[in-house]
């Protein structure tokens, strides 16, 4: 009567399992046998914000604005290429600034684990081009005795200064299983290489998560969670703003069922809820640089449900279909407060919401021992439109077309792999996407982009943007030693950008111009992905992880945001209880860009170094651990490509992290 | 029952004041017993365009229908007086009363208005008060070649963020009590947040709808205070290009 919670992905083959080509899974925190929790760190512990952790996967590349709410692109594609759920449930940010990307909401502690997707695929939970983000929430299960486990951990750093506090406890037993964790996270100022403080880069933060899980039987389990997220007083030094609050509440309630012999054996059906509350602030600047002072709130509401089903036809074939259905809305405002007149009070996303309803079928099979393929398809039904009177009177002074659009959108995806002999694998997939436009895409009215410097205003008459998306490539498994080489492509047609309006005057006090969305026409990009692991003998690991990428527009320009060739070199000695690593980060320059067109500029070069000790005790089943870690050990003056106005990121930084388990 | 019947009878019984929306500015007893009610859309009259209603009960109880009725509003100002220009009185059918305007040039801090009525071959004369818009809604000015002309913004109207009907008067002056509506005018119209400096897009400029009326669309991105720029043509030449019609709301 073991709840089980599926760990790897349901394999086929007898032989090694399909490469994780288009799904990377990291496991944060899971769950062994007997209940007892083994924690994995991937050079991100539960100290380290989650975005940390999703720089370490190949192919993901953070937008930061500041020292928090980092927001993750996966091969240069983000915002509305890419979806990002939290447990399979969907949830949009708030923020017309993009300042509070969904992984700001959760932490690792909330996380069992993350799972980041390349492209359409059985685990995909909407229509999307580039995949996108799911972060799994852990749950206490219940088990075969009473058990109690928990943490308690620590984390100090000495550039901001901050620190982190962590407490997670589970308990269950037969029938039932009740699991929280809370964390406080709080930072300063950090300072960038060369000591130079960077003013308005500090934040604070709790989050709070409870779950229960009742076993209602021998094979149905019912959970509830709930998780609560609120940051306070975040600076964000590379726009004009930072944020007075940035409040989540996720709920959800959960029915699975498993039964692992019958060919029906998982289903689970969720319902949920979650809101987000945000007020961005520029009280805190300098009164002079503010033209005029601004209240800009937002928040985003969304309702929804799925129900999943994996079906076990025969040995060879595995069955998955996915019924979801949500419902977003998004509210942003914006109140100026001129020195002589009456406040100005406009929308800036007026009341805009998406209806969707999808269903997605897929199927991997194992056509011999040797080669295994997996194929699907997806079909959405999209409703948008403004849902208050006030919202539509906003745009009826831009468009007189209906505000409401609804159609079909669908994708499908082939992915295969074969099996050489005892060591190589081959894999190469292909898939049909495509996605609708995102609500500030479609109704945003004249919403500031601090890259280029232009008011963006939406386009209710967009087309979806598509894509052909091609992948091949192969992993060789060795004794002592493995790579995996992977070559992408995603072809785009009616590609989403902006075109300058000279008809229009800027909103924004300082704008450059005003630019209108639409589709630009067939967008490219192209890149590789590089990963070896070399262990000589037992205790001693070294990896490296190396990705590229290319693109460009329909006018031939560089696609905006795309990182250059970057790379990561990580030997790792494990000994004892003792864990040693010495990591080396290089990203080189960046020339394609295109100046003139996104307001992107060249990035320089720069190599990073880090290591970090750390020491593990464990008697009976308490885990203490102790890690001592310095990050840009040289405390070079480093941006990355995507950084917002080249603002320089921490130079050196030690931590000090001490975590205790039972 | 008899009674009754006879006093709700014929199609002409005025309407009763609680059915109606608008206010009651003044009453008053025209020479030959017809009683004259005057009803305005907001409890006090402002400079600028202000819809009149004026109700005549004759001494039957029955409204007054097809009189010729005259507006002549008219400013005291001690060393001389003056008009305005006005929407002749025109009766309506369902509402059984008629309904002009007068476009008030200055309050009643700058002299004594008066409202002169004629009916028919009587004339009455109500002292009204008017007061100042707070924001600069009537607008008199003068071209190079020295004509005189009233541009009013029409009132009352109730804003909205996005696409509105935004409505004009425009009446030239050829003597201090002659005020001619002016129906082959061209304007352009460009709106302006003063405090911002920006402009919105997709506005229509107002064009002649007659009796001296221009009628366009302009759209308000966001509240606060709004300013028309209107630049004014008449067979060719400018009559202005300074005027400015100020909305907050």
């Amino acid at each position: 009567m073991v709840g089980s919670v599926a760990l790897a992905q349901d394999s086929v083959s007898t032989l090694l399992p399909m490469p994780e080509v288009h799904l990377q899974t990291i496991t944060i925190q899971s769950y062994k046998r007997h209940g007892l929790i083994e924690e994995y760190k991937r050079d991100a512990s539960l100290q380290q914000p989650v975005e940390k952790m999703l720089s370490q996967i190949k192919g993901v590349h953070l937008i930061r604005r500041g020292n928090f709410a980092w927001e993750p692109t996966i091969r240069g594609l983000n915002g509305g290429q890419i979806n990002t759920t939290i447990d399979g449930m969907f949830i949009f940010g708030a923020c017309t600034d993009k300042m509070d990307p969904v992984s700001s909401y959760v932490e690792p502690a909330n996380l069992h684990q993350v799972q980041v997707a390349y492209g359409p695929n059985a685990q995909e939970a909407g229509s999307g081009i580039g995949g996108g983000f799911n972060f799994q929430l852990l749950k206490a299960r219940p088990d075969s005795g009473f058990y109690t486990h928990g943490t308690l951990a620590l984390g100090l750093e000495s550039n901001a200064p901050a620190m982190q506090t962590i407490a997670t406890l589970q308990m269950g037993d037969k029938r039932w299983a009740v699991g929280a964790n809370a964390v406080f996270r709080k930072g300063g100022n950090y300072s960038m290489g060369g000591g130079k403080e960077v003013d308005f880069s500090q934040y604070s933060k709790w989050n709070a998560g409870i779950n229960t899980t009742y076993q209602l039987s021998k094979h149905h389990q019912l959970t509830a969670a709930y998780l609560q997220d609120e940051g306070y007083n975040i600076g964000y030094p590379a726009l004009t703003m930072d944020v007075a609050f940035a409040k989540a509440k996720i709920a959800s309630l959960t029915h699975t069922y498993i039964c692992g012999h019958r060919s029906l054996y998982r289903w689970e059906n969720k319902v949920y809820y979650n809101f987000i509350d945000h007020a961005m602030d520029d009280t805190k600047r300098p009164q002079h640089l503010v033209p005029m002072h601004m209240d800009m709130p937002g928040k985003s509401r969304t309702i929804g449900a799925y129900s999943k089903a994996a079906l076990r036809l025969n040995d060879h074939s595995v069955f998955n279909v996915q019924l979801n259905a949500y419902q977003n809305r998004l509210h942003a405002e914006m109140t100026m407060y001129p020195d002589v007149g009456a406040p100005m009070f406009m929308l800036t996303i007026p009341d805009a919401e998406r209806n969707s309803l999808g269903l997605q079928v897929s199927n991997k099979y194992g056509l011999t021992r040797f080669w295994d393929i997996e194929a699907g398809f997806r079909l959405d039904y999209i409703i948008s439109r403004v849902y208050t009177q006030l919202g539509e009177e906003t745009l009826s002074g831009m468009t007189a077309v209906n505000l409401r659009q609804q159609r079909f959108l669908g994708s499908a995806f082939l992915q295969s792999s074969w099996q050489l002999g005892n060591t190589w694998q081959l894999f190469a997939g292909l898939a049909k996407a495509a996605r609708e436009a995102t609500l500030q895409e479609r109704f945003g009215f004249y919403l500031y982009n601090r890259m280029d410097g232009f008011d963006y205003l939406g386009n209710v008459e967009l087309d979806p943007e598509r894509s052909w998306n091609f992948n091949v490539g192969m992993q060789m498994n060795k004794q002592h030693w493995d790579f995996q080489l992977t070559g992408f492509a995603y072809l785009f047609q009616d590609y989403i950008s902006g075109i300058q309006r000279p008809d229009y005057s800027v909103m924004t006090i300082g704008a450059k111009g005003v630019k209108q969305y639409i589709n630009l026409g067939n967008a490219q990009l192209f890149g590789l992905e590089f990963e070896a692991n070399y262990s000589p003998f037992e205790g001693l690991l070294m990896s490296t992880t190396q990705t590229y990428a290319y693109g460009v527009d329909a006018d031939g320009d560089a696609l905006p945001l795309i990182s250059p060739l970057c790379g990561l070199y990580k030997a790792a000695y494990t000994f004892h209880g003792f864990h040693l690593g010495f990591d080396i980060r290089h990203q080189s320059v960046q020339n394609h860009v295109a100046t003139e067109k996104y307001g992107e500029l060249p990035s320089e070069a720069f190599v990073l170094l880090h290591a970090h000790i750390e020491k593990t005790w464990s008697w009976k089943q308490k885990v203490f651990d102790l890690n001592f870690r310095v990050e840009n050990i040289t405390d070079r003056k480093y941006y990355e490509h995507l950084d917002l106005m080249k603002l320089p990121r921490p130079g050196r930084n030690f931590l000090f992290q001490v975590s205790y388990s039972f | 029952m008899v009674i009754f019947i006879a006093a709700c009878g014929p199609e002409n019984s005025p309407t009763p004041e609680s059915s109606r929306p608008q206010y009651k500015m003044a009453s008053a007893l025209f020479p030959n017993d017809v009683q004259l009610n005057v009803y305005a859309d907001t409890n006090v009259l402002f400079t600028g365009y202000n819809p009149l209603y004026f109700e005549f009960i004759d001494d039957f109880g029955e409204t007054v229908s097809d009189a010729t009725v005259k507006l002549l509003p008219e400013m005291d100002m001690g060393m001389h007086q003056h008009g305005c220009p006005v929407d002749l009185p025109v009766y309506q059918e369902t509402e059984k009363w008629y309904k002009g305007a007068a476009v008030f040039t200055m309050p009643s801090t700058a002299g004594a208005w008066q409202l002169k009525l004629v009916l028919n071959e009587d004339t009455l004369s109500l002292p009204i008060t008017v007061k100042e818009f707070p924001t600069a809604i009537v607008q008199t000015f003068m071209t190079v070649a020295g004509e005189r002309y009233v541009l009013s913004l029409i009132r009352p109207q109730q804003w909205k963020v996005g696409l509105n009907t935004v409505s004009f008067t425009l009446h030239q002056m050829n003597s201090p009590f002659q005020f001619i509506p002016v129906n082959d005018a061209e304007m352009e119209m460009d709106p302006e947040m003063p405090s911002m400096g920006h402009g919105s897009p997709n506005n229509v400029p107002p064009v002649s709808v007659g009796n001296g009326h221009y009628q366009g669309q302009v759209n308000f991105t966001m509240t606060g205070d709004w300013r028309l720029h209107l630049t004014i043509q008449r067979d060719g030449e400018v009559l202005s290009d300074e005027v400015a019609i100020d909305i907050v709301f």
